[in-house]
């Protein structure tokens, strides 16, 4: 079986003023479809420039990237935008939601620019804000917001959720359901999913742990058994 | 010194913003330039209008005579309050070369000419002219016939080029000689003048330095030594009167003396000649009875001579017949006389030879004896004969010469009297002819005195019909041009007033917005510096050093940009003829424009600072609450909500998330558009008035201005106006009248119509705000607007006006019409001869011509050579001489436009700005999101569009009121302007706001596709 996303020796410069930093270097791994995939390491191991490269805001030095058979890294501007468009779902640390828009508005922001893209009102209902779709982010708490925008990314029907640090603004027990609705969604929706953080506990809920640090690939565990969501405490 | 690092901290900001440093200068910058400058165009201008003005000693008044003036009119004016000096001197409007110029007298004192090229004239045959249309070394020539009782010399050579305060405008106004308008001017000595009387009088006005030209001072000073003027005004008029009736009254009464002296002198003359004609010829009868005396007496004498001669002639024809008869007794003839004597001599001589031989007793002897003696008896006798015969013959002889002497003598006397005849004949014929010159002589005297007792008689006549001569007062308006730059003046000023304030408030608005914004901002670096125990006023300076860096350097630079830059543009603009514009910089404005500034942004400063101060550190370190996004009230109408598409509801919510900068948009766009609107405003309205006033009010093509008052047009000037293609000519009275209100006077026309249909066809009356057709029936007094709106008065008010001998007149309004140049008040003849109390009659024809094979200035002409009219005037020069005029302020136009537009960008480039940086965080999300730049931007731009559009539509209403406004007041500053708005400016206006708009859009577009998705992970700051 073909993985969904292929990282292949992938390397990314930048260039600032003189000085060249080398964020990622020889950097592969794959995701295979429906995988849920915990991307860990702390911060400056390149977590982030993976994120990037992945989510089409940026293009590598060198290396390729498939997605869905589609070499990304050969992407011009406009098809990354396209690709962000069609292929990929992002949830922000810290939700990104318009806050002049209320939740249903915020998820519709999205849908209305995706071909197959769901409900927006079911999909709330799905991530359990039916009674609150009305409401503007500021009469909403972070875990709702943070809901709301997951909502968001994946009433898109994206090939990839991405999510960055998504339990990084939260408190642990908000977290944590967010981190199950991510895993129920992932499961249930067989929604390619790659989060990105720095909390180990995390990855125990993961299909597949890529272990980054120094801008390479340290490891790449995968569970057999991945703990449910409401298993872990941190 | 611990603060160093604080204003340091404040000079990177600078650096690290200077986008927002630099448009907060040029905001302050381009609104002080702009007040500033326009603020002094206005003295700038005067300024150097009025520096002109006293150096070329331009007159404060000007008086014209219809009879000239004289010294003692000078010495009079000298005598009033306020005047500085008088001055008489001398011009004449003559023609040269077809057209017509003004001969001006060099004055010293009073309009100086400028001279810019050679030199002023020595000789009397030398001219100074007008530079624009003459060169040195040229030859003007006086055309007119007839100049010798007016000027010395028609030929004038061109030593040096002049400019004169007389002729301000690019035209030189008009004349009552030739085609009716003035080509150009020379000046020359004074002497060359050989009027009997002086043309004008000059003024100048003791106003001293300190008063300038179109100062209120001025016009108060001048308005009344005006009445001064006046005052004397008719005494002078009189005496003028006077002096030429009592001048001419002494000629005709010395020319019948002369006439009486001559006649008596030629009588004398005549008598003289009768006489010694009548005596001649009395002679001459009496030399012709002695003539014929003297024939009858020599005819007589030779009669009786004759008689007498034949007497003579018949005794010595008697006497011949004795001795004849006595001769042929003895035999013999005369002839043998003489040989009988010889033989006789001869026989005696032989007898007594025989004697001696004889004896004496001798018989023989005896007998010889007695021989002898017989022959001696014999020759006695015929001795005797003979002597007779002598002496009859010497008495014949002598009778014959006596005879022939008297005949001779006869002969002679009556050649004498022949020729004593024929001296009488000629004589007689001498005397006839005598006779006939006399006669002749005295039908030539008697004629030639009738004559010129018929002379005398019209001079009387003529010396009872001689007009009270008029004075006519003018200012400084007689300048070609000092009236217009006046308007313009007042225009400019009228737009200094209100246009910068508006303008100022909209950059003051927008500089506080942009503070404030900047400062909450920085709330978390202002949190920090609370926490690090910075005083809080430490922390404003530094805010206040940067808003003050940027104020001050604006407000100096703006000023001196200002200063420099306006008035130099609006004076391009200006076709005066001035000296170059100096530029002033008024240190008291700037001081007062610079204190304010300060204040204002200070004040801005503070108080954002404070506010954002009084919270507690901790707070200040977090960023602001978010604003709540809420329902906005149009979702409540939910089908029309439900209609909108998403993005729709997203741009039209997010105007009403963020009001505040709405509303800071709506401020500085629909701003611009309103100033904008009302710049092409105020155009439409300059460039309406000329057809608005000459073809829609005015509807006549022309105006001939009569020589001659009259009552009804006479068939003599029928007949030249239908030779002139004249048609439908209409008798009016336009006369000059003062309206005079709370010391505000403003000139005005009365209007007669002869006949109310000629007036509805010319004069197209319409209420100037309902524009209703405005008849003029009996007792009607329609003023036009500008009356109205000086005086704030209007139908029922009475408004008094005063004519140029000072009298008053009150009449009641009944109708306010439009108008747009000069003033007038209509009525019709009956009202004014009701409240003018005089007989109206006409001095104006105004009519239509048919002719279009004929130039207007040869028309004009054609009607100044008929000696009907003065001058005439087109309306179709009308339009064009309103927009030459009001072409001056085409650089106010443009200026407002440019500096509108600078205004909006700025305005524009700073909301744009701030909406961005505000909302980068957002901007980068929807990038994350697969937000293609296009629909990135539209998200950005709709809002801003919109804004825009309410702005214009918004900035319309404005600008209709803030062109009302101005208008109104340039109206009662200076001329009525059209008021109605071309909807052609409408779309300008807009359509420039809206690129504008637009401009900046794709300035945001290049910021927008800048904007890093890695934004979008960061967290809030």
């Amino acid at each position: 079986m073909v993985p969904l996303i292929e990282f292949k020796n992938i390397k990314k410069e930048y260039v600032i003023g003189d000085v060249k930093i080398t964020a990622l270097d020889n950097c592969s791994f794959s995701v295979d479809k429906g995988e849920l995939v915990v991307i860990l390491g702390p911060s400056g191991a390149g977590k982030t420039t993976i994120l990037n490269l992945l989510g089409g805001m940026d293009g590598p030095s060198d290396g390729q990237i498939f997605v869905d058979n589609e070499k990304v890294h050969e992407f011009s501007k406009r098809q990354l935008v396209e690709y962000r468009r069609r292929d990929i779902g992002f949830v922000f640390q810290f939700y990104n939601l318009v806050g002049n828009l209320t939740a249903l508005e915020n998820v519709e922001l999205a849908c209305q620019i995706c071909p197959n893209s769901f409900k927006p009102k079911a999909i709330l209902e799905q991530v359990g804000l039916s009674d609150r779709i009305a409401n503007f982010p500021s009469q909403l708490s972070g875990g709702e917001q943070q809901r709301v925008a997951i909502a968001r990314a994946i009433a898109k029907n994206p090939k990839i959720l991405l999510c960055d640090e998504p339990t990084g603004a939260l408190d642990s027990d908000t977290g944590q359901r967010i981190i199950s609705l991510l895993q129920k969604t992932c499961k249930e929706m067989n929604m390619t999913t790659v989060l990105i953080t720095h909390n180990t506990v995390i990855a125990d809920i993961a299909d597949k742990v890529i272990k980054v640090r120094n801008g390479t690939v340290k490891s790449v565990l995968i569970n057999e058994e991945p703990k449910k969501a409401d298993e872990i405490a941190w | 010194m611990s603060y160093i690092l604080l204003y340091k901290n404040t000079l990177l900001k600078i650096k690290k913003s200077l986008g927002r440093y630099i448009s907060l200068l040029i905001i302050i910058m381009v609104g002080v330039g702009f007040y500033a400058g326009i603020q002094m165009t206005t003295p700038d201008v005067i300024k150097i209008a009025d520096t002109y003005y006293k150096e070329q000693e331009l007159m404060d008044f000007k008086i014209v005579s219809s009879m000239g003036l004289t010294d003692d009119d000078v010495s009079a004016l000298k005598l009033l309050d306020g005047v500085k000096d008088v001055v008489a001197s001398y011009s004449l409007d003559v023609q040269s070369r077809g057209m017509v110029i003004r001969v001006h007298a060099i004055e010293e004192k009073v309009n100086v000419v400028k001279l810019s090229e050679g030199r002023m004239p020595i000789l009397d045959t030398e001219c100074v002219a007008d530079n624009r249309k003459h060169k040195v070394g040229d030859i003007v020539e006086i055309t007119d016939k007839d100049m010798e009782d007016k000027i010395k010399n028609t030929e004038f050579t061109v030593v040096g080029l002049i400019e004169s305060a007389l002729y301000l405008a690019e035209d030189y106004g008009s004349t009552t000689a030739g085609n009716g308008k003035l080509s150009s001017f020379i000046f020359i000595n004074k002497d060359n003048f050989v009027l009997e009387a002086y043309t004008e009088i000059y003024i100048i006005a003791k106003t001293g330095n300190g008063i300038a030209a179109y100062s209120n001072e001025y016009k108060v000073f001048t308005v009344k030594l005006d009445e001064e003027i006046n005052r004397i005004k008719s005494d002078r008029e009189s005496a003028r009167y006077y002096e030429i009736y009592n001048n001419a009254s002494g000629i005709i009464a010395e020319k019948e003396t002369e006439l009486n002296t001559q006649k008596a002198k030629a009588e004398k003359e005549f008598y003289d000649a009768k006489k010694e004609l009548d005596t001649n010829s009395k002679k001459l009868q009496e030399g012709k009875k002695e003539l014929e005396e003297q024939e009858r007496l020599i005819t007589e004498t030779i009669k009786t001579q004759n008689e007498e001669f034949d007497l003579a002639k018949q005794q010595i024809a008697n006497n011949w017949k004795e001795i004849n008869f006595a001769l042929s007794y003895m035999g013999l003839t005369q002839e043998t006389l003489d040989l009988a004597i010889d033989d006789l001599n001869s026989t005696i001589a032989y007898m007594q030879m025989q004697l001696e031989g004889l004896p004496v007793d001798s018989i023989e002897y005896a007998t010889i004896s007695n021989a002898i003696l017989e022959s001696l008896e014999q020759l006695e006798i015929v001795m005797q004969l003979k002597s007779g015969i002598d002496t009859l013959s010497v008495q014949e002889r002598q009778l014959d010469e006596g005879i022939a002497l008297f005949n001779t003598e006869m002969e002679k006397a009556k050649k004498e009297i022949e020729n004593a005849k024929n001296e009488i004949l000629t004589n007689e014929k001498k005397l006839s002819d005598g006779y006939i010159e006399y006669y002749s002589n005295l039908a030539k005297f008697n004629t030639e005195i009738a004559d010129a007792k018929k002379q005398l008689e019209e001079a009387k006549d003529e010396l009872s019909d001689i007009d009270q001569p008029a004075w006519y007062i003018f200012n400084r308006d007689a300048a070609v041009g000092y009236a217009e730059l006046e308007s313009s003046i007042q225009i400019v000023a009228t737009v200094a007033t209100v246009f910068p304030l508006f303008f100022i408030l909209i950059a003051m608005l927008m500089t506080s917005n942009s503070m404030a914004r900047m400062i909450t901002e920085e709330r978390g670096e202002l949190g920090t510096l609370t926490s690090l125990g910075y005083k809080d006023r430490n922390i404003v300076s530094t805010y206040l050093l940067y808003v003050l860096s940027a104020t001050g350097i604006g407000a100096v630079a703006g000023f001196f940009i200002g200063c420099n830059i306006i008035p130099q543009v609006i004076w391009s603009n200006f076709v005066f003829r001035l000296p170059p514009l100096v530029l002033q910089y008024n240190m008291q404005t700037f001081g007062i424009i610079f204190a304010v500034t300060f204040a204002l942004m200070s004040a801005v400063t503070i108080v954002t600072c404070i506010r954002e101060l009084k919270q507690k550190p901790a707070a200040l370190l977090r960023p602001p609450p978010p604003k709540h996004g809420q329902q906005i009230f149009l979702e409540k109408i939910s089908f029309v909500w439900r209609r909108l598409s998403f993005t729709w509801k997203v741009t039209i919510r997010n105007m009403f998330r963020y009001k505040k900068r709405a509303f800071m948009t709506i401020v500085g766009v629909a701003g611009c558009a309103a100033l904008l609107l009302t710049a092409f405003g105020i155009h439409d309205g300059i460039s309406g008035i000329g057809q608005k006033q000459y073809g829609d009010i005015i509807q006549y093509d022309n105006m001939i201005i009569l020589k001659t008052e009259t009552n009804a047009i006479d068939k003599e000037l029928k007949t030249f106006l239908d030779s002139q293609q004249i048609t439908d000519p209409l008798l009016i009275r336009q006369s000059a009248y003062k309206i005079e209100i709370n010391k505000k006077t403003l000139e005005t026309y009365l209007i007669v119509p002869q006949n109310n249909e000629g007036f509805e066809k010319y004069f197209n009356l319409k209420n100037s705000t309902t524009k209703n057709h405005l008849t003029l029936n009996d007792n009607d007094v329609v003023i036009t607007q500008r009356i109205a709106k000086v005086y704030k008065i209007g139908n029922n008010d009475v408004i008094t006006i005063k004519d140029t001998s000072n009298n008053r007149y009150n009449l009641t309004i009944t109708g306010v019409a439009e108008n747009y140049i000069s003033n007038y008040i209509y009525i019709n003849a009956q009202t004014y001869e009701e409240q003018i109390g005089k007989q109206v009659t006409f001095n104006t024809i105004v009519s239509n011509n048919k002719a279009e094979d004929i130039s207007s200035s040869e028309l004009t002409e054609n009607f100044i050579d008929s000696g009907f009219a003065i001058n005439m005037f087109f309306s179709k020069d009308g339009i064009e001489s309103v927009r030459n005029h009001l072409d001056n302020l085409s650089g106010v136009i443009i200026l407002i436009l440019v500096v509108s537009s600078i205004l909006a960008i700025v305005v524009l480039y700073n909301l744009t700005a701030i909406n961005i940086s505000e909302r980068t965080r957002e901007i980068a999300t929807l990038k994350v999101l697969g937000f293609r730049d296009s629909e990135t931007n539209a998200y950005i731009y709709r809002e801003a569009i919109i804004l825009t559009t309410i702005s214009i539509a918004i900035g319309m209403v404005i600008g209709i009121l803030l062109h009302t406004f101005i208008l109104d007041l340039i109206e009662i500053n200076a001329i009525s302007l059209y008021k109605n708005i071309n909807w052609i400016s409408f779309i300008m206006s807009g359509t420039i706001t809206m690129a504008i708009s637009i401009l900046m859009q794709a300035i945001t577009y290049f910021k927008l596709k800048k904007i890093d998705m890695i934004q979008s992970l960061k967290s809030v700051e």
